[in-house]
């Protein structure tokens, strides 16, 4: 029987309420954007398959309730996770400085090597941003996590951003069934070596906004 | 594991030639688990004979001696016959290449086995099963004269397991039932055949003359089962709520009404206030940061050089405060502040009771609404210059205050700059107090920046004008305002890119008052005389108050701004309504605060009643119940474990296939359901049907009438989720996109039933 996916990869959407998780999946998964969006109680999920490298690999996305109240629910949905988008508001930055809290969120209920991207999203809403670029970049590498703009009205970097964090999933899960393999066992499995990472920073910081 | 029960009995060595070994023949039986490394499947070990030889293999000359055990498995029974080599703690296990023996091992389903046959000889007895396709099975030795007993003793405590696994189950069941039995009445109340429900000739006709209806238990029956007819919703619902009481005249419920309302539009008052000094905390914020960004990003800062002004009054009264004007740098036609900013301020109270509010039934409004909505021609303010000394008492002086001010914000601001100024601050629980009955909308504008929205576009709606209190200054040129609305010229759009803070440009809009701006190193507290919650008469607020205040007035504006968009009730003028309910409500309950949810229980009172004050009261008694729900309280986790109960006892294939799923937490497909009343799950229509009979349930069938909607929800898609096995995920996303797609009223009559069905069953218990 043939299977319609070679890989599962379950990713989940925290920050705080009203930043834009819903409209990135929605944006991500249907390639919708609806202005009128209802706020998200509870939990849901949607479905895309991508194809990474010639494997197709479906993408099972959590989106989850962004006010702290609902905090202990939502974080029952972490440790399945294999990979956190945390999305912060340019135009707010009350969810910007909430990051770190989101993060430390992570620490304590995720497992201890998934896969987190920061996601500063609305940034085509530049008249009214309240974070630049460069503070989002300078969070990141403090924490040592990949950074992008987004916007799910216009449709930037949605895409990427999920891809890439699919990319590296499947790249660190590649590598510990390598691991596992006893050498002179690898049958052509693509690994980021270091040559890949070192080309990493130009694309992930790539403009979003066109000054 | 159960306990071990076991005898064993001990048979002499035979005296056959043979030679065999003595035999021990220990029957024990129990029930235990094991997980083969063969199958690694769970199988029950019914039963366990020791020692007892099988001849394997026909050139076998000795049998071998094993383990004959009885498993249960998910697919049958099964008899096995172990090697002794094969067993934990065999002596010689260690060395030996063990797949000889696992070769040798048996396993016989017993479903499989037609016959069986009994050798007797002198030796021993032999048992061998013969399967359906007439395959004999290597004999099973049982050393002479044992098989009878081995077999009655299996007999008997399979039996005797048997029955005391169904007792177990039985008194299982029982405490469920007992469980269960407080979620339903006991009275069964008979069905109601009204076809279209609670109609307006019904109602009228359990009316008196003085508007009084007795019967309740009637009216709670004829909703619960047919539900109430749409045109009398209004009328009906504060009855199901416990708003008006049964047995009330009209009379008395319309002056309940005009006291709950004047009640609403004080405590509304008393947060505009604090709303005021949270806005302009936002936007001195705002500009901050912006400020910071500009200034990283190198831009050059606009109009560095214009200083904040500050103007003084001659008004003793604001000696605290001192205002601050910061002229706009202009990208609009904004002129910039030569003209003094306008100092409003509250009149006393003698001169508040001459205020004539436009009256609230002077409603023009084609949508009915009631008590707060004002005609829209905008008048002049009165150039009020007796009025620049506070202590004039200017009694007879009828001010008519009208703001011309569209903005809302602008005339919240007004109020609460009365408030501010004013010493005698007006009692609360006067009623007419400083009203303002804010209704109308364009409530994303905001002075300075778009807190609330996202909503980039706003759309300049017709509002309805509000009285509010202002009294202009007389140095202050009054002109009607322009229209304050997006694009707008007047100082109600202050450019976000303001260096120091932004205030509105008073001269601009006629009546405006302005804020006081705070200095950056403003005192963190006392910002304000404005009314307390706590205190009636004046007093002031404290920082924790500002700063929780504002923290809910994000949250609430977040939400209602993303509520129920697509339906067309929702104008903004109708968002403001609900935005007015929320922050009411919160103000009354700072300590619970905003949780996200509460809008969407709000919004479909609001539908129905129209009427803010009304909305307010029926949200506020919903909320008694439902706060429970929220993650602060159990309530959640009680309808989790009932919902469990209720699968257990009422569909328990269902209740197999969500057990072998796991856990607890598979139940959060209900989370948003119980949260929020099924609101989420059904369009509006369903929802108002739902709710009443929600609320009707209580006094007629179950106080619990979501878990049997919720129960309702899951059979009337069993077929379903058993056919694709659905787990946890599966059903999330289901029911997920099966919202606002049930056949509602089925799904509702079957909760009716599923009631039925369990009070039936306790009563035949």
């Amino acid at each position: 029987m043939a299977k319609t996916y070679d890989y599962l990869f379950k990713l989940l959407l925290i920050g705080d309420s009203g930043v834009g998780k819903t409209s990135i999946l929605f944006r991500f998964s249907e390639d919708a954007f609806n202005i009128s969006f209802i706020s998200t109680i509870g939990i849901d999920f949607k479905i895309r398959t991508i194809d990474l490298d010639g494997k197709k690999v479906k993408l099972q996305i959590w989106d989850t309730a962004g006010q702290e109240r609902f905090r202990t629910i939502t974080t029952a949905y972490y440790r399945g996770s294999m990979g956190i988008m945390l999305v912060y508001d340019v135009t707010n930055e009350k969810s910007f400085e909430n990051i770190k809290n989101w993060i430390r969120n992570i620490e304590e209920n995720a497992s201890a090597d998934v896969e987190k991207m920061i996601l500063g999203n609305k940034c085509d809403l530049d008249a009214k941003r309240q974070v630049s670029k460069e503070q989002g970049e300078k969070l990141a590498i403090e924490y040592q996590i990949k950074f992008v703009e987004t916007s799910a009205k216009d449709s930037l970097n949605v895409e990427y951003a999920f891809y890439t964090l699919a990319r590296d999933i499947k790249a660190k899960m590649e590598k510990k069934q390598e691991a596992s393999n006893p050498p002179g066992n690898r049958s052509g499995v693509h690994t980021l070596n270091d040559t890949d990472r070192k080309r990493q920073p130009t694309s992930w910081l790539a403009r979003c906004s066109v000054l | 594991m159960a306990a071990l029960s076991g005898g064993s009995l001990s048979v002499s060595k035979s005296a056959g030639s043979r030679g065999h070994a003595s035999n021990t023949v220990s029957v024990w039986s129990g029930e235990a688990t094991i997980s083969s490394a063969a199958t690694s499947v769970q199988e029950r070990i019914w039963f366990f004979v020791v020692t007892v030889t099988a001849a394997i293999q026909k050139d076998l000359v000795e049998p071998m001696p094993g383990y004959l055990s009885l498993h249960q498995t998910s697919a049958g029974l099964v008899i096995k016959w172990t090697p002794n080599q094969l067993m934990n703690g065999y002596a010689e296990s260690e060395g030996i290449d063990k797949s000889v023996y696992w070769a040798m091992s048996l396993q016989v389903c017993v479903w499989e086995v037609v016959y069986v046959h009994v050798h007797r000889s002198q030796a021993s007895d032999a048992l061998i099963l013969v399967g359906q396709d007439g395959v004999q099975r290597p004999p099973i030795h049982f050393p002479k004269a044992s098989i009878e007993l081995v077999c009655s003793t299996m007999r008997r405590q399979i039996i005797s397991r048997a029955f005391y696994g169904w007792l177990a189950y039985c008194r299982h069941l029982s405490t469920v039932r007992t469980h269960l039995s407080g979620l339903v009445h006991p009275n069964i109340i008979p069905r109601d055949d009204t076809e279209d429900g609670l109609t307006e000739e019904i109602w009228r006709s359990m009316m008196d003359n003085r508007g009084v209806i007795s019967d309740k238990d009637e009216v709670y029956r004829i909703v619960y089962y047919s539900g109430v007819q749409h045109d009398m919703r209004r009328e009906v619902w504060p009855f199901l709520l416990g708003y008006y009481e049964f047995g009330s005249t009209a009379e008395e419920r319309s002056e309940q009404d005009s006291t709950y309302r004047r009640q609403y539009e004080t405590t509304m008052s008393e947060w505009l206030c604090v709303e005021a000094i949270v806005r302009q905390r936002d936007r001195e914020a705002t500009a901050a940061s912006i400020a910071r960004l500009t200034e990283s990003s190198g831009k050059p800062r606009p109009d560095e050089n214009e200083s904040a002004e500050v103007f003084e009054d001659d008004c003793s009264v604001i000696s605290d405060n001192p205002p601050i004007v910061s002229p706009e740098p202009s990208e609009n036609e904004q002129k910039k502040t030569e003209s003094k900013p306008v100092l409003s301020r509250a009149p006393s109270i003698d001169e508040v009771d001459n205020i004539e509010m436009d009256s609230e039934e002077k409603g023009n409004d084609d949508d009915n609404i009631n008590g707060e909505t004002e005609t829209s021609d905008s008048r002049e303010h009165i150039d009020i210059d007796s009025l620049n000394d506070i202590d004039d008492d200017d009694d007879d002086e009828e001010v008519y205050i009208k703001s011309v001010v569209e903005n809302p914000d602008m005339r919240r601001e007004s109020i609460a700059e009365i408030k501010r100024l004013a010493e005698g601050i007006v009692q609360k629980g006067d009623g007419r107090g400083l009203l303002c009955s804010v209704d109308s909308a364009n409530g994303t504008k905001l002075n300075g920046n778009d807190f609330r929205s996202s909503i980039d576009e706003s759309q300049p709606s017709t509002h309805q004008q509000h009285t509010s209190v202002i009294i202009t200054n007389p140095s202050v040129d009054i002109a009607p305002s322009a229209s304050p609305v997006s694009g707008g010229t007047t100082a109600n759009i202050s450019p976000a890119r303001s260096p120091l803070g932004v205030v509105r440009e008073e001269s601009h809009s006629a009546g405006a008052s302005f804020d006081t701006l705070e200095p950056s190193d403003a005192r963190p507290d006392n910002r304000s005389n404005c009314v307390s919650p706590a205190s009636s008469n004046g007093g002031v607020y404290s920082n924790e108050l500002v700063e929780s205040f504002a923290l809910n007035l994000h949250r609430i504006e977040k939400d209602v701004q993303r509520c129920d968009r697509n339906y067309p009730f929702f104008t903004d003028e109708n968002l403001d309504k609900l935005r007015n309910i929320m922050c009411t409500f919160v103000w009354e309950h700072l300590e619970m605060g905003y949780m996200q949810g509460m809008c969407d229980l709000a919004a479909p009172l609001l539908v129905v009643m129209k009427e803010e004050a009304v909305a307010h009261a029926l949200f506020s008694r919903i909320m008694s119940r439902a706060r429970d729900n929220f993650p602060s309280g159990q309530a959640m986790d009680a309808h989790f474990a009932d919902m469990r109960s209720l699968i257990q006892i009422l569909d328990c294939e269902l209740y197999e296939l969500m057990h072998a799923h796991g856990d607890y937490t598979h139940f959060y497909f209900c989370y948003r359901w119980f949260l929020l009343d099924f609101k989420r799950e059904l369009l509006y229509q369903d929802v108002f049907s739902a709710w009443e009979m929600i609320w009707v349930a209580r006094f007629v069938a179950s106080e619990h009438m979501v878990l049997f909607i919720a129960l309702a929800l899951l059979e009337t898609y069993r077929d379903v989720i058993l056919a694709n096995s659905m787990d946890f995920t599966d059903i999330i996303k289901f029911f997920n996109e099966m919202a606002e797609r049930h056949d509602a009223s089925a799904v509702l009559s079957l909760a009716r039933d599923l009631v039925l069905q369990v009070q039936t069953l306790i009563e035949n218990k």
